[in-house]
């Protein structure tokens, strides 16, 4: 088992250094650089640079070094925990841009994963248990509007929903006079007060989908024969379907919870835009918009990592509860 | 429901209707005694000193606590000898309160609300220079030698004097040192290759000696709100020098030496701004307290400003703004950047429940969204066509403004051939000045395509077997439409109905969409062909601002010309002669090349360079008509489509001193960042009525 782990991480390791250098030239890959977003920027403020001015910006960023004197300064210092600067902020260490942003997107995230799982997983199997009759037609009804309303809308309608109707006040995490203040149990209460709408948004898309699995698995395995030889020896129903069905029909949920992870960080981007929320997915967004590359790179190591830490986690998990699967 | 939406509309639409017939009434007759009192700075008798003398008076209780605990040196301590006075547009403020705001450049925001640290600063729409945080300025005879007297006392929030060493250590650290130089600024431009010498005489008088006459000095010193936005100016010398590697061995670069003293992003940094940041995090929010030091006050005494904070959050999306709105929570905006006329209806809905008023100050765009031909792309043919003034005029004359106002801009705005600002003084000085501004305006602006179509015949564009018109030659014409993918919703409707007004007259348009990034490159070197992009709003002066009339800069109409004076008195220049100047880096035109001395480029460069030294007022101003004059015959170079078109704006319904329309000189001039809306209506004197 250790064996088996050490070896999958040295694979990750060639894997991230393979993203690393393949991400980085597809970022650079553009014609133009950052300076040009700069130019355009100063441009729709009416400013002008001098070719001086541009000369000395070109110094400034490094953008006249060769690519791979960019790329080898970036990963250099990435692997010690300096991400390099960003551009489009004014040269702010990208480190400090991303810490806390990181922090609540994983937060928020985390927690609409686990409501989704903890409403998707009893939802499909009642579905599954109770086939075309009409508690299981009215889910199918929300399964099908969940799948097929893009998120944005439902954040929108919500935005409008809490304000109008709830006259709450809406938009970003905290209100004004928690936004600077240090974290404290008031500053929590007003969070949870603004973090509902996010937390359902992004779990009410993911819930469908997943429900809909869970659903059509359990089905698969209720019709196999060792489910009736469980029924047939005198097990109570309840048993049969949750030890020895559901179990079985996992499998497909816990390789998607592998996938899920690097979600956890650009999945909620569009709904993060629409509700001004201060994580991460509007952030890598514009990072590559304007070819903001140690950004955006640094972004994308993130999300690599993720995703190849979530598919070992997902391997592992998935050993440990089908004993079929072996290390070799 | 449609039933009120109908009458909000209607309404709308009168308003509309109201805020053209202004705008007519703001470019005829209203101005007239106004305008004819630009500052002239030429003169050293001229020198302007403080209209009146105010005595502090009143603090905010904020304040007035610390004073009380110590905390604080008492007001006259704080305030220079002699402060700046701001009349508010209606009454005198109270003190107190915060007031929200939502910015769509959450880290701009603010900076371009606060003039503070504007050496000089724009009043009246751009009509006239008066004092900031100098206190007071003259020239020579010939205008090269300019001195600001500082004033006195002047000091940074943090307590420490302001003086002539603070622009010093700008320019020597900031500009002039190579390891770390932004670029010299394009106000203390370079002459012939010599720069502005810049000397302290003492700590509160700064000298600025030109190697040529300089009138436009001045006023460039007004232009944007300095610090951030623009050149820099000043910055606080003692505090930079801790994180300066010259002065502190700690450090080895500049990288926190400019963030530590960007006051848009570091909290604590000093500054000279009416309000002064005290927490902030990029992309979320900010929050700013009052400056106890700001050099201001109200024609009573009281030291400005009279609000105490702003809280600022970041707000990029326009539907998250709108309901912030609409909710209540933004105190003012004047940078509605992600709204468009079409949300108005919307917002007037809103008024009641979010307590606040719309309002709408003019933009002074020139153009509207506006069309440009490369005049100096590389295939000759094209270049040749693109070059004939009758054929940019059909393409003008085929356009239905009429439809694009209605639709687009919702019936408001001028309809406009295109120009500089309808706000710019050359337009506004007289009566003639005016007529020079219709000439302009009315050049190719009706709406005839068939007047377009015999203009097509005459240079020979007739049309061929597929339908189409062709070159000259007989040759297939495409004329290629360049829109950056990233484009915004505005030019693709105003594009939908030019594509179809062309077709109609029998070109064959293409549209090609392009990578943003992209789009710089392709221009400078001459591949693109016609682009639709930006707006023209430049003022208060043609001068200032130049690169839409002159061609100085490759970004704009003539790129390899503008590339020619951005590479003059550099190492670049007369070099690579023996390639083609498309394939010359950068691509340029020498002075000698035909493609520029056949063109009308070198009489433009020729008069503009006249003109920047000459110290007469109207003398320059003719020569502007005169370049204008070449625009009329040579272009036009670039179309407008409507111009001078609203700006919406949202005032809190408890805020007073927000000027309304009607107070300001010009009814508003939004658009040019080098008069820095909201900064010149001087947020600091607005206040809470019920504070």
């Amino acid at each position: 088992m250790i064996n088996y782990i050490l070896r999958r991480i040295g694979y990750m390791l060639v894997t991230l250094v393979i993203i690393a250098v393949l991400g980085y030239i597809i970022i650079e890959l553009p014609s133009g650089s950052y300076l040009e977003y700069e130019i355009n920027r100063l441009r729709q403020q009416g400013g002008n640079l001098s070719q001086d001015q541009i000369r000395s910006l070109e110094i400034r960023y490094g953008l006249n070094d060769p690519a791979y004197v960019r790329f080898w300064k970036w990963i250099s210092g990435f692997v010690v925990g300096d991400f390099g600067v960003s551009f489009q902020y004014q040269q702010q260490p990208v480190r400090s841009l991303i810490g806390q942003r990181l922090l609540l997107t994983i937060g928020i995230s985390t927690f609409s994963l686990f409501l989704a799982w903890g409403i998707a997983v009893p939802v499909g199997v009642y579905s599954a248990t109770h086939r075309y009759t009409i508690p299981d037609y009215i889910i199918t009804v929300i399964q099908f509007l969940g799948l097929s309303i893009p998120s944005f809308l439902v954040a929108l309608v919500l935005m409008v929903f809490a304000q109008r109707v709830l006259g709450q006040e809406v938009g970003g995490l905290f209100s004004e006079q928690y936004r600077a203040a240090p974290w404290s149990f008031a500053k929590f209460a007003d969070m949870l007060k603004k973090v509902w709408i996010p937390i359902l948004v992004i779990a009410f898309g993911s819930t469908a989908g997943l429900s809909r699995i869970m659903r059509a698995n359990l089905l698969d395995v209720l019709g196999m024969q060792y489910i009736q030889t469980a029924r047939s020896k005198g097990l109570k129903e309840s048993k049969v379907v949750w030890k020895h069905a559901v179990k079985n029909a996992m499998h497909p949920l816990i390789m998607i919870l592998g996938g899920s992870l690097p979600g956890i960080i650009s999945g909620e981007t569009v709904v993060a835009i629409v509700l001004n929320l201060p994580t991460v997915g509007p952030m890598y967004f514009q990072a590559q918009m304007n070819q903001d590359v140690y950004l955006a790179a640094s972004f994308l190591m993130f999300l690599s990592i993720l995703g190849l830490l979530g598919n070992l986690i997902a391997d592992i998990v998935l050993a440990w509860v089908d004993p079929r699967i072996r290390y070799e | 429901m449609s039933e009120t939406k109908k009458m909000d509309r209607r309404s709308f639409l009168r308003l509309s209707a109201l805020t053209a017939g202004g705008v007519i009434l703001a470019s005829c007759g209203k101005q007239e005694e106004e305008v004819i009192t630009p500052v002239d700075e030429t003169q050293p008798e001229d020198v302007v000193t403080e209209p009146e003398d105010v005595e502090p008076a009143g603090e905010s209780p904020v304040l007035a606590e610390k004073v009380a605990s110590g905390e604080l040196p008492p007001l006259a301590e704080r305030l220079p000898e002699v402060p700046l006075v701001l009349t508010p547009v209606n009454t005198i403020g109270k003190f107190g309160g915060r007031m929200k705001m939502a910015h769509w450049w959450h880290a701009g925001g603010m900076a371009a609300g606060m003039y503070g640290h504007s050496p000089l600063r724009w009043v009246d729409d751009g009509l006239g220079v008066e004092p900031g945080h100098v206190e007071s300025w003259s020239a020579n005879a010939d205008t090269s030698v300019w001195t600001f007297n500082f004033r006195k006392g002047l000091k940074w929030s943090d307590g420490s004097p302001c003086t002539t060493a603070d622009v010093l250590y700008w320019w020597e650290e900031m500009v002039l040192e190579p390891e770390h130089s932004t670029g010299v600024p394009s106000e203390l431009p370079a002459i012939g290759g010599v720069l502005p010498v810049l000397t302290a005489i003492d700590e509160y008088t700064l000298e600025i000696k030109f190697p040529a006459p300089s009138p436009l000095t001045a006023k460039r010193l007004a232009m944007w709100t300095n610090g951030t936005i623009g050149f820099r100016w000043i910055a606080p010398a003692e505090y930079a020098k801790q994180f300066n590697p010259k002065f502190n061995s700690e450090y080895t670069d500049y990288v926190d030496h400019d963030i530590m003293i960007n006051q848009q992003i570091t909290p604590g940094c000093p500054c000279l701004t009416a309000w002064m940041m005290t927490a902030f995090t990029e992309g979320e929010f900010s929050t700013w307290e009052r400056n106890p030091y700001y050099y201001c006050v109200d024609p009573a005494g009281n030291q400005l400003p009279y609000v105490d904070g702003v809280d600022v959050q970041a707000s990029p999306d326009a539907q998250f703004f709108l309901l912030q709105v609409m909710q209540g929570s933004v105190s003012w905006e004047v940078y509605t950047y992600q709204l468009t006329l079409g949300d108005v209806s919307t917002l007037l809905d809103g008024q009641e429940a979010g307590n606040y008023e719309v309002r709408f100050w003019d933009t002074g765009s020139g153009t509207g969204m506006m069309y440009f031909w490369n005049h100096d792309i590389a295939d000759p043919k094209r270049r040749e066509l693109y070059r004939n003034p009758k054929f940019k005029g059909a393409m003008s004359l085929a356009l239905n403004r009429a439809d694009i106002k209605r639709i687009v801009y919702y019936d408001t705005g001028t309809e406009t051939t295109g120009s500089m600002s309808p706000k710019a003084i050359e337009f506004n000085f007289n009566d003639e000045a005016r007529q020079h501004y219709e000439k302009f305006r009315t050049l190719y602006v009706d709406y005839d395509p068939e007047r377009a179509k015999e203009m097509l015949d005459e240079i020979g564009c007739t049309v061929g077997d597929n339908g189409f018109r062709t070159f000259p030659d007989g040759s297939e014409l495409i004329v290629r439409i360049d829109i950056g993918a990233d484009a915004a919703g505005e030019a693709i409707q105003v594009l939908e109905i030019a594509q179809k007004n062309w077709t109609d007259i029998g070109l064959q348009i293409v549209v090609n969409q392009i990578p943003p990034s992209d789009f710089g490159p392709s221009w400078r070197a001459g591949q693109l062909e016609f682009r639709t992009a930006w707006e023209v709003g430049d003022g208060p002066d043609h001068l200032l601002f130049p690169s839409w009339v002159v061609a100085d800069e490759s970004e704009r109409w003539a790129p390899l010309c503008g590339a020619l004076r951005l590479n003059a008195g550099t190492a670049n220049e007369g070099t690579q002669l023996d390639l083609s100047p498309w394939d010359r880096t950068p691509a340029r035109f020498d002075v000698n090349d035909p493609e520029y001395t056949e063109s009308a480029i070198p009489q433009l460069h020729a008069l503009y360079d006249q003109a920047i030294f000459e110290p007469d007022e109207i003398k320059r101003m003719e020569l502007v008509w005169q370049m204008n004059e070449i625009h009329m015959t040579e272009g036009p170079y670039f179309i407008g489509t409507v111009g001078n078109t609203p700006r919406i704006i949202i005032v809190s319904k408890d805020l007073e001193n927000v000027p309304t329309r009607d107070q300001l000189a010009l009814g508003g001039f939004c658009n040019p960042w080098i008069i820095p809306y909201p900064a010149i209506t001087n947020p600091e004197t607005y206040s809470f009525k019920n504070a």
